[in-house]
């Protein structure tokens, strides 16, 4: 049986920036160290009109109408966010309704770490290898948010990346996935019906404890030219050496943690840069960590037109402390609890 | 207990809402968006769904300042400044009335190309209406 393929991919960021410069002024320093921006949703913005604008461009480069006559033809949708609208009331059917006017098809919603946008697309993957001749859409979109005098808001970003999966010539391939999950509080969590996320600031290893138990296990991959996380250098390095993994990715610096869509979007940007044959391994790591292979193959006219990562991370408009705050609707009486 | 909004027609605008789904008349051929009971055109009520591109060209604009928005895009206005809204002419030729998104004072002028993008309209009773609003397309931008 032949590989699932990364059939066409496509990323989007908001348009807003924050420079890091803003939290220098604003609370007399950034606590997210060698951050020098970030992505932030306008007011008008969330993970959801994120995923229509990445799951577009990846359609788009498949060529595919994406506004009606010949509607994107996948079968299954899954969205790995953990930021959406509403705890009940999927708001993947507002993905699935702007993308396609199809309504057979299977929409799920993975939710709960920051690993989630990386298993969407593991269990797409999965779709497809039990549905010989289906394809699938694999959405990482997140706009994770915490209390402005929290230090860990300050890295908190947004973006979103989509795949298209199936069988046939594509841009890469998807190989053996590993994960493992770890009982633990020590990243970050967040309550039912609260809107930020917490941390208990014990300064632990918890993400390296969790790349530390994927690279104990016999599935996982190893010997990847690029480590496609979207972890912050220092922490992006250390699990490339410890994952056997040559460098990882440089997308946070400019990005900032965008929960889910962290991963997927480096994965992303290793994509538009790989040569064919390159392997990649995309990790995505939270009470636990997931890894999965994907090696780049050639790639089919138009696959990459449009604005690659790298366009995306160098344009944007940058903002003031304050105005950041109004967007992120922190300092609304009336809606401030939905951003 | 009373809402303004409505499911039925919720449901029902959809898709004009999220991908732009005109009505193609059976008997003319013309665009209706928003879609209509009975064409402009020649009165006839028999349509056909089509997709717009959501590409087209500012027709008119306009800036609604402080205090000039309707109840629900309060919020917005008080933070974010100023509205930007307009007419587009669509390059299948129907227009619309939407808001402008993403835009700075040089982006707004008759006659510059925009691209549909989904975006929260607005929040009421709970419920985000999503739907579509115009983007500039800057020189070496796509959409």
């Amino acid at each position: 049986m032949s590989a699932v393929s990364i059939l066409a991919y496509g990323a989007a960021l908001p348009r807003l920036r924050l420079p890091a410069s803003e939290y220098r002024n604003a609370w007399g320093g950034c606590a997210a160290s060698g951050l020098t921006q970030k992505a932030f949703c306008a007011y008008d913005e969330d993970p959801v009109t994120l995923a229509v604008a990445a799951a577009r461009l990846a359609c788009d480069r498949l060529a595919c109408d994406r506004l009606g006559a010949a509607e994107p033809a996948f079968d299954a949708l899954y969205v790995g966010a953990t930021t959406l609208p509403y705890e009940e009331k999927p708001s993947s059917a507002s993905i699935v309704t702007a993308l396609t006017g199809r309504r057979g098809v299977r929409v799920v919603e993975l939710r709960g770490s920051p690993q989630a946008g990386l298993q969407a697309l593991v269990a797409a993957a999965e779709f497809c290898k039990a549905n010989p001749g289906r394809t699938a859409l694999a959405i990482a979109a997140d706009a994770p948010s915490a209390p402005p005098d929290m230090p860990y808001e300050h890295a908190l970003g947004a973006a979103a990346a989509a795949f298209v999966l199936g069988r046939g010539p594509g841009v890469a391939t998807l190989g053996d996935a590993a994960a493992c999950s770890l009982e633990t509080f020590g990243s970050r969590f967040r309550r039912l019906g609260a809107t930020g996320i917490a941390d208990l600031e014990l300064r632990t290893q918890e993400d390296a404890d969790a790349v530390a138990a994927l690279a104990g296990m016999e599935a996982l991959p190893r010997g990847a030219d690029v480590l496609a996380c979207g972890l912050p250098p220092r922490a992006g390095a250390a699990a490339a050496k410890r994952l056997g993994a040559a460098r990882a990715d440089a997308v946070w610096p400019r990005l900032g943690d965008a929960g889910t869509a962290s991963a997927a979007v480096a994965l992303a940007d290793a994509l538009d840069r790989a040569a064919p044959g390159q392997r990649l391994l995309a990790l995505a790591v939270g009470a636990g960590a997931i890894g999965v292979e994907v090696t780049a193959t050639g790639c089919p006219e138009g696959r990459r037109a449009g604005p690659s990562v790298a366009d995306l991370l160098g344009g944007g408009t940058p903002v003031d402390y304050v105005a950041y705050l109004r967007h992120r609707r922190v300092l609304s009486s009336r809606l401030g609890d939905t951003a | 207990m009373s809402a303004y909004f409505s499911l039925p027609m919720y449901a029902a605008s959809s898709g004009q809402r999220l991908r732009l789904i005109a009505g193609r008349c059976r008997s003319c051929g013309a665009l209706a968006y928003p879609q209509r009971a009975a064409c402009t055109g020649c009165g006839q009520r028999a349509f056909d769904e089509v997709g717009l591109s959501g590409r087209g060209t500012i027709f008119t604009y306009t800036i609604i300042a402080r205090g000039g928005a309707p109840a629900e895009f309060d919020d917005q206005q008080t933070m974010t400044g100023r509205i930007a809204c307009g007419i587009v002419e669509l390059e299948e030729g129907p227009r619309v009335i939407a808001q402008f998104a993403d835009w700075e004072d040089a982006d707004l002028a008759i006659g510059k190309p925009v691209a549909a993008v989904v975006r929260r309209l607005f929040d009421q009773e709970g419920i985000v209406r999503y739907g579509a609003k115009f983007v500039p397309l800057r020189e070496g931008e796509g959409a």
